[in-house]
């Protein structure tokens, strides 16, 4: 593919992603979900949208889609903090004990917000102790 | 956050009682004793509901928890020996983290600046600042929303009175059912350890 080619699939990209925030400050989740899932096939590399369309597929109950952008942002960014939280209580749901321990404890290492940081301290003396 | 203040669980006991939750036997093991006189054996335990939003879920949990432990619960409050009460503290579906997209430059509490992937704020307003975010344009940024559970709850004598356990705690998770299942866990493990079932008695000796 060209660089003008891609630029413009990068741009229409972004243009799906805006869309899509723009929906999802409505609390229009359906077209929030569809505009970032295009934005997403548009650019598969974006780590951003990723984590867009799992936040956003979290909120519509779409457990099961969410995990699968989530991880698919790690792929893309290993260090992506948001992903790590939203994991976490994801797997948390789903009982995987040692998937959620480990999501907290990367979350713990990358967040600077000391509130998260003691919900994440407690999460995983519950987990550890309790699950 | 208000359900971090609560992260622990209290327990305390009243001096002198019996406590022993029997799982259909007939045989007491004392846990607690300070005069026969106060000696109170536990047979029956009765949840009455739980005050305020989402109290009967909560109370529900906690039995469906309790039933495969063994324990000997009533319907009947009159029939039972103590009775588990409690009121709910926090029930809110919609705890709001802000995810800023992209690569943020974040300032900490030490005035640190840091760069971070897609960083969660916890709304509070006094713990990071991001400066810039997202994929090219300031302003990138989503809502993730949990739910909060939490309850106080105390084990209560119900001839004398008096209050035989009690304790507090919260939690976040992904929604409310799983929040208040494990709120009851928790609650439910830290009431566990001051109980004891029998032993099992060596045909032996029971011969």
């Amino acid at each position: 593919m060209s660089s003008s080619a891609h630029a413009d699939l990068v741009s229409e990209a972004k243009r799906h992603y805006h869309t899509g925030l723009a929906y999802e400050r409505l609390g229009r989740f359906e077209e929030a979900y569809t505009e970032l899932q295009l934005a997403s096939n548009l650019y598969p590399e974006s780590a951003p949208i990723a984590v867009a369309v799992g936040t956003v597929a979290g909120r519509m109950g779409r457990i099961d889609e969410s995990q699968r952008a989530l991880e698919h942002s790690l792929a893309l960014d290993a260090n992506s903090c948001a992903s790590y939280y939203e994991l976490a209580m994801i797997y948390e749901k789903k009982e995987m004990v040692d998937r959620a321990l480990e999501s907290w404890h990367r979350f713990l290492a990358l967040s600077l917000d000391e509130q998260l940081k003691v919900e994440a301290r407690k999460h995983i003396t519950r987990l550890e102790t309790h699950a | 956050m208000r359900s971090g203040k609560r992260s622990a669980t209290r327990s305390a006991t009243c001096g002198g009682i019996l406590l022993s939750i029997l799982g259909g036997c007939a045989v007491s093991k004392p846990v607690t004793t300070a005069s026969p006189a106060t000696v109170l054996p536990i047979h029956r335990l009765a949840v009455l509901p739980f005050s305020g939003t989402g109290g009967s879920a909560l109370a529900h949990e906690l039995i469906r928890q309790m039933l495969p432990l063994g324990l000997t619960i009533s319907e009947n409050p009159k029939e039972a020996d103590v009775l588990l009460s409690g009121s709910m503290t926090d029930y809110k579906p919609n705890n709001k983290r802000m995810i800023f997209l992209g690569q943020s430059t974040t300032v900490s509490v030490s005035g640190q600046t840091i760069a971070v992937s897609n960083p969660v704020a916890s709304l509070s307003g006094n713990q990071t600042a991001p400066v810039d975010a997202g994929f090219g344009l300031n302003g990138s940024r989503v809502v993730w929303v949990s739910a909060t559970v939490g309850a106080v709850v105390r084990l209560t004598d119900r001839r004398s009175g008096n209050v035989l356990w009690a304790g507090e705690y919260a939690y976040e998770s992904l929604d409310l059912d799983s929040a208040s299942k494990a709120v009851a866990e928790v609650l439910l493990h830290s009431l566990q350890s001051m109980l004891q079932t029998p032993p099992a008695v060596p045909l032996a000796a029971s011969s």
